[in-house]
C-alpha cells in the first residue's frame, strides 16, 4: 500500500511505496530521513549531503536468480576514514523477502541474511556456517555516508558499526554489530556479466579494480586439469618404479683385456647368456685414455645359429691447461644401448684401434635388464610444468587477493 | 466441536481446533474468548492493513513433509519495526505437537514448534551478548530433528532481543488475546539453521525452536494475491 505523507521537515510530498514494510524512507526533496514505522513520520536525520548517484534506478524491478526484485534502497557506505567507498542497493520481493546488491571498486555481491549466527574462532580467526569455514578478512568499522529510497529498518546515516568479514571464495560471510544486535549476511560474488544483463546496465558498469576478496580464482578452471596432470605424473613415476623392480637389471659379461699391439688384433670373449628379460641390452666400455681415444668393433655372435650383429663403441679423453683453467673434454667411458638381442648363447670379437700412445687395458660390460631413464624423465619433466605452472599462478593470484588484507596468510602483517 | 455464535452479529463462529482460545468473527471482525461453555466478546478488532504479505488465514504450507494451515495470526509491534505470528495447525503431529507457529519478521520465515518451558527467570537479568543456559535435557526434549540442528550445546548467546506489544488479531489463537500485554523476545544464536528463541513471561520462560527457511520450500498453497506482483 502506497502511503503518501508530507515530508516534517521541507513540507515536500513523499510517498512510502511498501509502507507496509519499510520503517524509514528518504525525501526524495530534501533527503531528510524520516521513520515512518508509527502513523506519526518523524524526522531521522534532518538532512543529508548528495554524496552520490546510484547506478541502478530506484523503483525499478528486474529479474535476478529466479526472482523478480525491486529496487528500492541505496545506502552509500565506507570504511571509517571515508576513503574506501561501496555501494548497496537494497532488493525486495514481497513474497521471497530483502537481498541487498552491493557493488564494491567494481565488483558485484549478491547478499543474503544468514539464517543463523555463525561459529567464529577468534584464535584462528575464521567463522563457521553451515559446515564451510571462513577466514577472517578484514575487520574495521563501516560508516553509512549516504542513502536513498526506503528500509525495513530504522536506517542510521553518520552512525558506525564494526564489521568482520570472513572469506571462501566465492562467498563472504559478513557481519555488522552495534550495542543492540550482531547482523550476519553471506554475500555470493556476481560475475559483472550478470549483473549487468540483469539490471540493465550496458554502459554503466564501474570498472572493476583490483581482486575482490571473495572473487573466485581465474585459476579454479585449470585446478582439474593441474589435479588430473599430477596424477598421471604420479602414475608415471609409478609405473617406472614398478618396472624397475619387475625388469631388475643384471649383469651377463664383465671382462677387462689388455690392449693388444699387434695391428688389428682381435680379441674373442668367453661365451654368456642372453636371456629373454624385459629391457634394453647396454654395453659398456671403458678404458684410461689421456688426450686420446679408444675405437672398438664389436661382433656379437650367436653360438647357436652364427648370426652376428655388430656395431662400433669408442671413448676418448682430453684435458689440459690455458689461461682459463684446466679443461676437459670427452669420457674415459662410454655406455651404448643396442637393440635387444634373440636369447642364447653369445661371444663377442672385439677388434681395437687407438690412438698413440695407447692406454694398457679396457673394460667391456655387457648388461641386460636395463630401463630407459631418459624417457622416463622426459614425460615426467614435461608433465610436471602444467602443475607447477597452475600452482604457481593460482598462489600469486591468492597473495594478490590477501595483499589489501591484515589476516593474510602470505605474510606477517608487520612485514612492511 | 460446539457451536458458538457471534455474541455480536450472531454468525456462526469458527472453533475449528480445541486448542483455539479465540477467535475473530468473518463477519463483523468481533474478537470473541471462549471460556468452556461460555464466550466473551473482547470488541472489535482494526482490520490489519497488510496488502503486502502473502500469508493469510487458510494459506497452507509443507514443513519436513507434514503440512500445515495458518489458523491465526498476531502482529506485533516494537519501537522499531514489527513481525507477524501465524498459529499453524499441523495435519498430523510432529513430535507429539499438533500445533506450531511461523514467524515473519523482515522478509525472513521461521518454522517454530510449541515450546517447551524454562525455569523462570526474568528479562532484566538478559540483554544482547547474555548467555541462555537450557538445561542439559534439552535437546532430549526438542526431539531427535531439532537435536541433530543444535547439538550437544546447552548455552545459547543471545543475539536480539525486543519487547513488543500485540496490535491486531486474526483467526483463532491458542490464548486470549490482549492488547496490553508486553511480550519480550531474545533470539538466540545457534550455529546451524536452527532458529532458537525465548520468550520470558510472568511465571514461566518458554523456548521456541525451529527453523528459518526460504519462503518458496513451505511450498505454499492459498495465498494472498499481492497487487502488482
Amino acid at each position: 500500500m502506497v502511503k503518501a505523507i508530507t515530508c516534517p521537515s521541507c513540507g515536500g510530498p513523499v510517498s512510502v511505496k511498501y509502507s507496509e514494510q519499510s520503517l524509514s524512507c528518504v525525501c526524495p526533496s530534501c533527503l531528510a530521513i524520516l521513520s515512518t514505522a508509527n502513523e506519526s513520520v518523524s524526522i531521522l536525520l534532518k538532512s543529508q549531503q548528495k554524496k552520490s548517484k546510484p547506478i541502478i534506478e530506484l523503483g525499478k524491478r528486474y529479474k535476478f536468480r529466479g526472482h523478480d526484485w525491486e529496487v528500492i534502497g541505496y545506502l552509500l557506505r565506507s570504511d571509517k576514514s571515508e576513503t574506501y567507498k561501496w555501494s548497496e542497493y537494497l532488493l525486495f520481493n514481497p513474497y521471497v523477502g530483502y537481498r541487498f546488491l552491493v557493488c564494491m571498486d567494481g565488483h558485484w555481491s549478491y547478499v543474503t541474511k544468514t539464517k543463523s549466527a555463525p561459529k567464529i574462532d577468534t584464535v584462528l580467526n575464521r567463522a563457521t556456517y553451515l559446515d564451510k569455514t571462513y577466514n577472517l578478512f578484514h575487520k574495521g568499522q563501516v560508516k553509512t555516508l549516504f542513502v536513498l529510497g526506503e528500509f525495513y529498518w530504522r536506517v542510521k546515516a553518520n552512525e558506525v558499526v564494526m564489521a568482520f568479514d570472513y572469506i571462501n571464495p566465492p562467498e563472504m560471510l559478513s557481519s555488522e554489530h552495534d550495542a543492540d544486535e550482531e547482523i550476519w549476511s553471506i554475500g555470493e560474488y556476481i560475475p559483472k556479466r550478470d549483473v549487468e544483463n540483469a539490471f540493465k546496465l550496458v554502459g554503466l558498469m564501474p570498472l572493476d579494480i583490483g581482486v575482490a576478496p571473495h572473487q573466485p580464482s581465474p585459476h579454479n578452471q585449470d585446478k582439474k586439469l593441474a589435479t588430473y596432470t599430477s596424477y598421471l605424473v604420479a602414475l608415471i613415476v609409478l609405473v617406472h618404479f614398478g618396472f624397475l623392480v619387475a625388469v631388475s637389471r643384471r649383469n651377463v659379461f664383465e671382462a677387462t683385456y689388455n690392449i693388444p699391439l699387434s695391428t688389428s688384433p682381435t680379441i674373442t670373449t668367453p661365451a654368456f647368456e642372453i636371456s629373454d628379460r624385459a629391457g634394453y641390452i647396454e654395453t659398456e666400455l671403458y678404458s684410461e685414455v689421456n688426450n686420446g681415444w679408444l675405437e672398438t668393433t664389436v661382433e656379437a655372435v650367436d653360438e647357436t645359429t652364427g648370426e652376428d650383429y655388430e656395431f662400433d663403441q669408442g671413448v676418448e679423453y682430453y684435458s689440459g691447461y690455458d689461461s682459463d683453467g684446466s679443461w676437459s673434454e670427452g669420457s674415459r667411458n662410454s655406455d651404448r644401448r643396442i637393440a635387444k638381442l634373440p636369447p642364447g648363447k653369445y661371444h663377442l670379437n672385439i677388434t681395437t684401434a687407438w690412438s698413440y700412445p695407447s692406454p694398457s687395458t679396457f673394460l667391456f660390460r655387457v648388461s641386460e635388464g636395463n630401463l630407459s631413464w631418459g624417457n622416463f624423465f622426459f614425460a615426467f619433466l614435461l608433465l610436471i610444468l602444467y602443475p607447477i605452472y597452475y600452482f604457481m599462478r593460482a598462489k600469486s593470484f591468492e597473495k594478490n587477493r590477501w595483499s589489501t588484507s591484515d589476516y593474510s596468510p602470505y605474510w606477517s602483517q608487520h612485514d612492511d | 466441536m460446539k457451536d458458538f455464535l457471534c455474541p455480536q452479529c450472531g454468525a456462526g463462529l469458527k472453533f475449528t481446533t480445541s486448542f483455539a482460545v479465540s477467535t475473530v468473527c468473518e463477519y463483523c471482525r468481533s474478537l470473541v474468548v471462549r471460556h468452556d461453555l461460555d464466550i466473551e466478546l473482547m470488541g472489535v478488532e482494526a482490520i490489519l492493513q497488510d496488502d503486502l504479505n502473502p500469508l493469510q488465514v487458510g494459506t497452507r504450507g509443507v514443513f519436513q513433509k507434514t503440512s500445515f494451515i495458518i489458523i491465526g495470526g498476531v502482529r506485533l509491534n516494537h519501537h522499531e519495526g514489527f513481525w507477524n505470528e501465524w498459529f499453524l495447525q499441523f495435519d498430523t503431529p510432529i513430535q507429539n505437537s499438533r500445533f506450531g507457529w511461523l514467524v515473519q519478521a523482515q522478509g525472513e520465515c521461521q518454522f517454530l514448534f510449541e515450546p517447551l518451558e524454562l525455569p523462570a527467570d526474568t528479562a532484566a537479568n538478559y540483554r544482547v551478548g547474555s548467555i541462555v543456559s537450557v538445561p542439559e535435557d534439552i535437546s532430549k526434549k526438542l526431539g531427535k530433528w531439532s537435536s541433530s540442528l543444535i547439538g550437544d550445546t546447552t548455552a545459547f548467546k543471545i543475539i536480539d532481543m525486543r519487547t513488543a506489544k500485540m496490535t491486531h488479531f486474526l483467526g483463532q489463537l491458542p490464548w486470549a488475546p490482549d492488547k496490553t500485554r508486553q511480550r519480550t523476545i531474545a533470539e538466540l544464536a545457534s550455529t546451524s539453521d536452527a532458529k532458537l528463541s525465548v520468550e520470558f513471561g510472568e511465571s514461566k520462560n518458554q523456548i521456541y525452536y525451529g527453523q528459518i527457511l526460504n519462503f518458496e520450500d513451505f511450498k505454499f498453497q492459498n495465498l494472498k494475491e499481492v497487487k502488482g506482483w
